[in-house]
């Protein structure tokens, strides 16, 4: 029963998403702009390509996310659905593991397309290599780009999470907007632009300045890039980078933004 | 969302009529909206069976008590009892409900059969507002009666015991607000127990078994509507509301509107 | 079934898949085995130093490396280049070496002979070892024809063997790669231009001496024919002959010197052989006019006689080394060809195993309309100085081959195939030629080193300066209207301030090894700035200053003379946006910059493209652009 319920929510979230035309759009032109970087400048290896990729998920990533989230809790209370759902016999917990279930589904189908999309651009714009000489598989591979995935995807949830817990927590469609803004801009540049601020004027211990990104999730995912992807590949990073404080920082901001969203939707 | 409130027997709670069994029973129940206080105390029970009509003037607390009914809102003291088994005890129909308008009709129905438990066929639940011509249409499509008629239907899936309407047929034309008549009428004679509220006085003639009558958070009357004409000695129902509630609206306290707005919103 | 039960099992699995990633390790799937060496890209050592020690049956140690971030293999002639390939410029450009392979000499019974040259006791193919666990003697005195060098084995006991006998030392590689450190090549050094024009002027000194021998004999004076006077001079003096026409085909076999008395002299071969040939040291030819040369410029040859001679350019020597000539030098050091004017169907002079010979204020008149013919001066085996010359027609200008320290300067080439042709020969100087109207102006081949390239004016060629091999030098070289202006070969070479203007291409670059210092040019008014044929994303600065290119997108804010943006010259946005308002505009945009914020990471996994990080905002020889009166504001 719990699944069925969870399904149907997820189910209506999912067709929500596809059926709004402003969603449906933003799908396309983030489809568009991650393979328009890829295919513009086409880069003949997956490290290139990942590395050519970073900067501009890490922005386009964020404001998907928030796109696809911030209206989904927040639509509903305006709508009086939530209150309506006191009428049924539905847990809102379930409720909002159920939305954030189909709208990452949604999500992820949409940032998987565009990273398809971009990684086509290695096999088919191939430069010739010479046939006189030997050539190997290098350090790239297509490994590297499969892991930039998984990156990127658990970036994108934690970004939805965090989308979740804002539309949550707010009671107003322009508040949800000024907040979600605020939220993207923080994932953005805020946070990391504090962390800058923060790690100049106090000058810390290197370990507490690899601590530090934990309260970026942002810093989180290119830490988690740099040591997954562009150090197998070949590219030096000094120091070795933090990956288990990365990792535990974004499942700690993805399970806290949506155990918070939980608790803020039955206000 | 998980009912906490306590569902008995119907035969256990009966307070006012020991004859009819209740089907809600509210007990001391105090809710203020902010620092406004908007109910202290009140205790009033519905008839298992029966078509119980909420009237008085705006603000006297009408959508508050369906919603706390409903379970939408939670008492800040007091207890709202809901007899009867079942997945869902109440269904409810908001002042102003709203869809998400992306989907069609029976989409939306559907979605709210799969919340409650077993099988439910949504062209019959459909079939019951007459929303069946419409079934493919976009809700972002429909007219507002036809709105009011979907949450009508969202409100008996599950065939809830209970069924809370908030002014069904408010702001309809005059055929729509005859067809929203009709639905609850049928609804009626299929022996749910109705709680409505709505300043269609002609309505409740036609099918209150019982009036509350609310001014101001408090029950200033129940009864049939025969009943009432008799306490208030008045000639029409409509007068003899106006005769009971006519203390509250004297005195120039009027309880803000906006309270009956912020609960379904 | 739900919709999103589907799409999610589709993210799922394809998340699923994708986690794969993580469990196989992308370096060691590759496979990383020892290729054969004449598969590897190959750099270090000389062409010549290789094939030399190839002829002779010596064995030179190789290396070859996998870059993490370079498709091809790479091959090293010699253990320093090895090491030079595993440090600095090269992993910056290709990322760290994966696997390094080096020549395995356990098992080969090497010896050393008399000069130190290893040779290989036994007759098996050299195997292959890594070369981080490879056992290096050092200290014995082997060598290859670049100088001393360790011996690799795989196996530590035959090193030690190795060691014991001759008096060396066994290292491993940290400590090798440590020794070395500090001597590796960073960058290459500045052009010995001044020291080469030193040795120049040297040469014609002493050359010029010849010009002053008292006379001994005066043809149809004191003898009939030119023969009979060379026959009667005695060593050290001077054979006049008078204005008129002389059928000659000599051979001067003792030091002396042939003077005419200008264009009115005339030696004609009858269209049969060489004219004059010198076959003496310090012979003299000056002010004469050479006609009938006969019209074979090469001689084709038997294959039994090119096997027959062991020598490893025996081929060249007997194709290229017998032709016809006006004046050839025969093993004529310290000769001198002055004031001479030859036509010629075949070579102008040829000069073999003639050292320090010095032609000057010659001209040559080859054939016509054609890219066939002979070379105006060829020189074998003989590093010697060309200046004041002219040659008008043939194939090539001058051809060198083998002539290692060669000058060419203040010369004039037209009309031709190339007009000075490079092959095996390094440290050249070839300074303020001028060239014209040639397939390819200057044209060096065949992987040599330190040749330097300066001050020459290229007009209207095909290519004007076509560079190769390594520590070289293109500089200060004018290079207008040719089809392709500077086509840049080499590696760890420099290409700096030249004037490279109205070509249709300015500068080409070809070289896989973009390890190249190209600075301070001004490349303004081609068609198309860079042109990239093969290789990856090169950085074209030194230091923080890159190139002039006009008028770009970026400004310079501090006024330190760079330009604060990046350029990139073969981006069609960047290339547009020096002439079009519309792309200048966008190429400030903030999208361009987040395009490119990480676009210079592992240059070695980048398409071919050249960057220059800090273009100059001035040009290095204004002067220069406004006497060709190229608009700097395009």
């Amino acid at each position: 029963m719990i699944r069925e319920h969870v399904l149907a929510i997820a189910q209506r979230e999912f067709e929500t998403v596809f059926r709004t035309r402003l969603l449906v759009l933003l799908s396309v032109g983030f489809v568009g702009l991650v393979a328009g970087v890829a295919w513009l400048d086409p880069p003949p290896a997956y490290l290139a390509l990942s590395f050519d990729l970073l900067t501009p998920l890490e922005t386009l990533v964020p404001v998907l996310a928030f796109a696809f989230g911030y209206r989904s809790l927040l639509g509903d209370r305006e709508r009086g659905e939530l209150a309506r759902l006191r009428t049924y016999p539905v847990d809102y917990r379930l409720y909002v593991l159920g939305v954030y279930v189909g709208r990452a589904v949604a999500l992820l189908g949409v940032v998987l397309v565009g990273l398809a999309v971009a990684a086509l651009v290695v096999p088919l714009t191939g430069t010739e290599s010479l046939t006189a000489v030997a050539t190997f598989g290098t350090a790239d591979s297509p490994t590297l780009f499969l892991r930039f995935v998984v990156l990127t995807a658990a970036f994108a949830l934690v970004a939805l999470a965090l989308a979740l817990l804002v539309s949550a927590a707010v009671r107003s469609t322009w508040n949800g907007l000024a907040l979600a803004t605020g939220a993207v801009l923080a994932l953005v540049v805020g946070i990391d632009g504090a962390l800058v601020g923060a790690i100049t004027a106090t000058l810390p211990a290197p370990d507490l300045t690899a601590s530090l990104l934990a309260f970026s999730p942002t810093s989180a995912y290119r830490g988690l890039a740099f040591a997954f992807v562009f150090a197998p590949g070949g590219v030096t990073v000094p120091g070795g980078p933090p990956t288990v404080i990365s990792s535990l920082a974004l499942c700690g901001w993805f399970l806290g933004a949506l155990v918070l969203a939980g608790a803020l939707v039955r206000r | 969302m998980m009912s906490e409130r306590s569902t008995t027997d119907p035969t256990d709670a009966s307070t006012e009529q020991p004859a009819r069994s209740t089907a809600v029973t509210v007990e001391g129940l105090d809710y203020a909206h902010g620092d406004v206080s908007v109910f202290a105390d009140l205790s009033v029970g519905v008839d298992a069976g029966s078509v119980t009509c909420v009237v008085g003037p705006n603000g006297s607390g009408k959508s508050t008590l369906l919603a706390l009914v409903a379970n939408v809102l939670e008492p800040d003291a007091g207890t709202v009892t809901v007899a009867g088994a079942g997945d869902r005890t109440v269904g409810y129909l908001a002042q102003r409900p709203e869809f998400r308008p992306q989907f069609t009709v029976r989409r939306t129905v559907a979605f709210y059969c799969s919340l409650v438990a077993g099988s439910h066929d949504v062209d019959a639940v459909l079939d019951r507002v007459g929303l069946t011509p419409v079934a493919d249409r976009r809700v972002g499509a429909l007219s507002g009666g036809m709105v009011r008629l979907l949450g009508i239907a969202q409100a008996v899936v599950g065939d809830p015991p209970v069924l809370v309407l908030d002014e069904p047929s408010s702001g309809l034309d005059p055929e729509m607000t005859r067809h929203v008549a009709a639905v609850v009428t049928d609804l009626a004679a299929s022996g749910q127990t109705i709680l409505v509220s709505t300043h269609d006085l002609h309505l409740v003639d036609r099918f209150a078994d019982r009036v509350l009558v609310l001014d101001r958070g408090e029950l200033r009357a129940t009864g049939s509507p025969a009943d009432l004409r008799a306490t208030a000695g008045a000639d029409t129902l409509d007068g003899a509301i106006a005769a009971l509630t006519r203390d509250g609206n004297s005195d120039g306290v009027a309880v803000s509107a906006g309270l009956d707005g912020g609960v379904s919103r | 079934m739900r919709g999103v039960v589907v799409a999610g099992a589709v993210v799922g699995l394809a998340l699923l898949v994708a986690t794969t990633g993580f469990v196989a390790n992308p370096a060691t799937e590759a496979d990383l085995s020892p290729v054969p060496f004449d598969r590897t890209l190959q750099t270090g050592l000389t062409g010549v130093d290789v094939q030399q020690a190839e002829a002779d049956g010596h064995a030179i140690p190789r290396g070859q490396v996998f870059y993490s971030q370079y498709e091809y293999v790479v091959g090293f002639h010699g253990i320093d280049a090895l090491l030079a390939g595993t440090t600095g410029r090269y992993t910056e450009q290709f990322g760290r070496p994966l696997a390094a392979h080096v020549t395995d000499f356990a098992g080969t019974d090497p010896t050393l002979t008399t000069d130190g040259y290893l040779n290989r006791s036994r007759d098996r193919p050299t195997g292959w070892t890594r070369a981080t666990d490879a056992w290096y003697v050092v200290g014995t005195g082997a060598r290859t024809p670049a100088g001393p060098t360790p011996v690799p084995f795989g196996d530590r006991d035959a090193a030690s063997a190795f060691a014991n006998e001759y008096d060396g030392e066994v290292l491993d590689w940290e400590t090798l790669t440590d020794r070395h450190g500090s001597g590796a090549a960073t960058g290459p050094p500045a052009p010995p231009t001044d020291e080469r024009l030193r040795w120049a002027d040297r040469q014609v000194r002493n050359a010029s001496v010849l010009g002053e021998r008292p006379v001994s004999v005066t043809v149809g004076e004191d003898a009939p024919t030119v023969a009979a006077a060379v026959e009667h001079a005695p060593p050290n003096t001077t054979v006049r002959i008078p204005p008129g026409r002389y059928d000659v085909n000599l051979t001067v076999g003792k030091p002396i010197t042939i003077d005419g008395a200008g264009g009115a002299t005339v030696l004609d071969g009858g269209g049969n052989g060489t004219v004059l040939t010198a076959a003496s040291a310090r012979v003299g030819v000056t002010d004469l006019r050479v006609t009938g040369v006969g019209d074979r410029e090469l001689v084709s040859v038997d294959e039994s006689e090119v096997a027959a001679d062991p020598a490893w350019d025996s081929r060249i020597r007997l194709v290229y080394g017998r032709g016809d000539a006006g004046i050839r030098l025969s093993t004529a050091p310290g000769s001198l060809v002055e004031n001479v004017t030859i036509e010629t169907d075949a070579n102008g002079v040829v000069a073999f195993d003639s050292s320090r010979a010095v032609v000057r204020r010659v001209r040559v008149d080859g054939r016509e309309d054609t890219d066939t013919g002979g070379m105006g001066v060829l020189a074998m085996y003989s590093r010697m100085v060309i200046e004041d010359t002219t040659v008008d027609g043939g194939a090539d200008g001058v051809y060198t081959h083998y002539a290692d320290g060669l000058v060419v300067r203040d010369s004039r080439m037209s009309g031709m195939r190339f007009g000075v042709h490079e092959m095996y020969t390094s440290d050249t100087l070839l300074a303020n030629n001028t060239i014209v109207d040639t397939d390819i102006g200057i044209y060096v081949m065949t992987r040599p080193t330190g040749n330097a390239i300066v001050g020459n004016r290229l007009r209207d060629n095909g290519v004007g300066v076509e560079t190769a091999g390594t520590a070289s030098y293109a500089v200060d070289n004018v290079a207008v209207d040719n089809e392709v202006g500077i086509s840049i070969g080499t590696s760890r070479s420099i290409v700096a301030n030249n004037t490279v203007a109205a070509n249709g291409v300015g500068l080409r670059s070809t070289t896989l090894f973009p390890t190249n210092d190209v600075t301070g040019n001004d490349v303004v008014g081609n068609d198309r700035p860079v042109a990239v044929d093969l290789g990856r994303l090169t950085v074209w600065a030194v230091d923080g200053r890159g190139n002039y290119w006009g008028s770009i997108p970026g400004t310079d804010r501090d006024g330190d003379g760079v330009v604060d943006r990046a350029f990139r010259p073969t981006d069609t946005l960047d290339g547009r946006a020096r002439e079009r308002r519309g792309e200048f505009v966008l190429a400030h945009s903030t999208a361009v910059d987040l395009r490119r914020a990480f676009q210079q990471a592992v240059p070695g996994l980048r398409p071919a493209a050249v960057v220059d990080p800090a273009p100059l905002s001035d040009p290095t020889h204004p002067g220069r652009l406004d006497r060709l009166n190229v608009s700097t504001e395009e």
